[in-house]
């Protein structure tokens, strides 16, 4: 086949191979679902959390009030691939909160980011975990300050190609 | 205020009545004092601290009409002078952020005006056609709708509000008869309008350019 073949059957390809999406890995990404005064997708492990609204009266975040304060949920999803992490935080720097995922379960943390977005900033990475990230894998949002530390959305999600 | 006054007053006013059939010729439209006028076309609205802050929350902007409508009545009072109610709809926005589990979030709102207008035209010899500049006032009515989930349930619910807020309209433009009761309308100017604001304190501006053109009718009365 030359070039024009290939030029023709490419695009034939990429239609029926499906269209691109995206798997998320975390449930309620964006704090907006509360089962009474706690989250109902999120496990407090330490300290306190309280529901705060944000731009719009219903629109919510997640406030870790004093210190130390531990959040965490068990994956959704495996993520092998590259996996990226989109955080949007009012977090003052002495509140000292990082972003952990514990791949596997095992209580060791295997990758940890610090935040410090005041104003409702947004943070993103990127990361290839491996094999060991199975959906046992654990997020974590650590708090060891004092600081003001409001979370409007944590998500997670995996790239994919629908059909593939 | 004494008699001589009121009198005066009604004097000033016969006489500034009584100069239109002189020239009536020359008059917009054959002195037809009333008039319809619809007319579409398109605006320009920027990105204000509003629309910032939805993108800091996440939110991607999906929709945001261009387009512009504007209907008007107007009741001529003098030779060159005219005011008008006039409804004009204006900036028109859909936002969506992924909810990560289920459908997206959607926050959309539209605004829509309802304004007092004086208008100052000049015809031209013949009266087939007309310029003028106008100002109007009046309230900016803004619903917006915000879905969203707030529990685990998988149905999203739907907060709507009413922003009642005010604006400000200039406008320049142009009208030339196209029969005795039909007219082809031209215009274009700027809005002021300040309508939804949030939590935050970030306001946004639902007004912006426009420029719109369509058609007029001209019917009763002759001055």
């Amino acid at each position: 086949m030359n070039r024009i073949t290939y030029l023709f059957i490419l695009p034939v390809l990429l239609a029926t191979m499906g269209s691109y999406c995206e798997v998320d890995v975390i449930d309620d990404p964006g704090f907006q679902f509360w089962c009474g005064e706690t989250l109902c997708a999120w496990t407090v492990e330490q300290g306190a959390v309280r529901k705060v609204q944000t731009w719009h009266e219903h629109d919510y975040a997640v406030e870790l009030v004093g210190s130390p304060v531990v959040i965490s949920q068990k994956a959704a999803e495996g993520f092998s691939s590259c996996v990226r992490i989109e955080l949007i935080a009012d977090v003052e720097t002495s509140a000292m909160v990082t972003v952990e995922i514990d791949y596997g379960g095992d209580g060791s943390v295997d990758w940890t980011s610090p935040v410090s977005r005041e104003g409702y900033r947004s943070l993103s990475w990127e990361i290839r975990p491996g094999s060991e990230a199975n959906s046992d894998s654990v997020f974590i949002v650590r708090k060891s300050g004092e600081g003001r530390a409001v979370l409007t959305q944590l998500r997670a999600y995996e790239r994919c190609y629908g059909g593939m | 205020m004494h008699f001589k006054h009121i009198l005066a007053i009604a004097i000033a006013l016969t006489c500034l009545r009584g100069a239109a059939p002189v020239l009536a010729d020359d008059d917009f439209a054959d002195g037809q004092s009333w008039g319809l006028e619809f007319g579409f076309g398109g605006g320009w609205t920027t990105d204000t601290a509003y629309t910032r802050t939805l993108e800091n929350f996440g939110y991607v902007r999906d929709r945001h009409s261009r387009y512009r409508m504007s209907l008007a009545v107007e009741k001529t009072l003098f030779r060159y002078f005219s005011v008008l109610l006039q409804t004009n709809l204006l900036d028109h926005q859909r936002w969506d952020r992924s909810s990560g589990i289920g459908p997206d979030d959607r926050f959309e709102w539209g605004t829509w005006t309802l304004d007092v207008h004086a208008r100052a035209f000049m015809p031209t010899p013949g009266g087939r056609f007309r310029g003028y500049v106008q100002f109007g006032i009046g309230p900016a009515f803004t619903p917006s709708r915000l879905y969203t989930r707030t529990s685990a349930a998988p149905t999203q619910s739907k907060y709507k509000e009413l922003k009642v807020s005010y604006n400000l309209m200039g406008l320049v433009g142009g009208e030339v008869m196209m029969g005795e009761h039909v007219g082809f309308l031209f215009q274009g100017g700027y809005v002021f309008a300040p309508s939804l604001e949030n939590r935050l304190g970030d306001r946004h501006q639902s007004g912006g350019g426009l420029l719109i053109a369509g058609l007029s009718g001209r019917f009763g009365r002759r001055l």
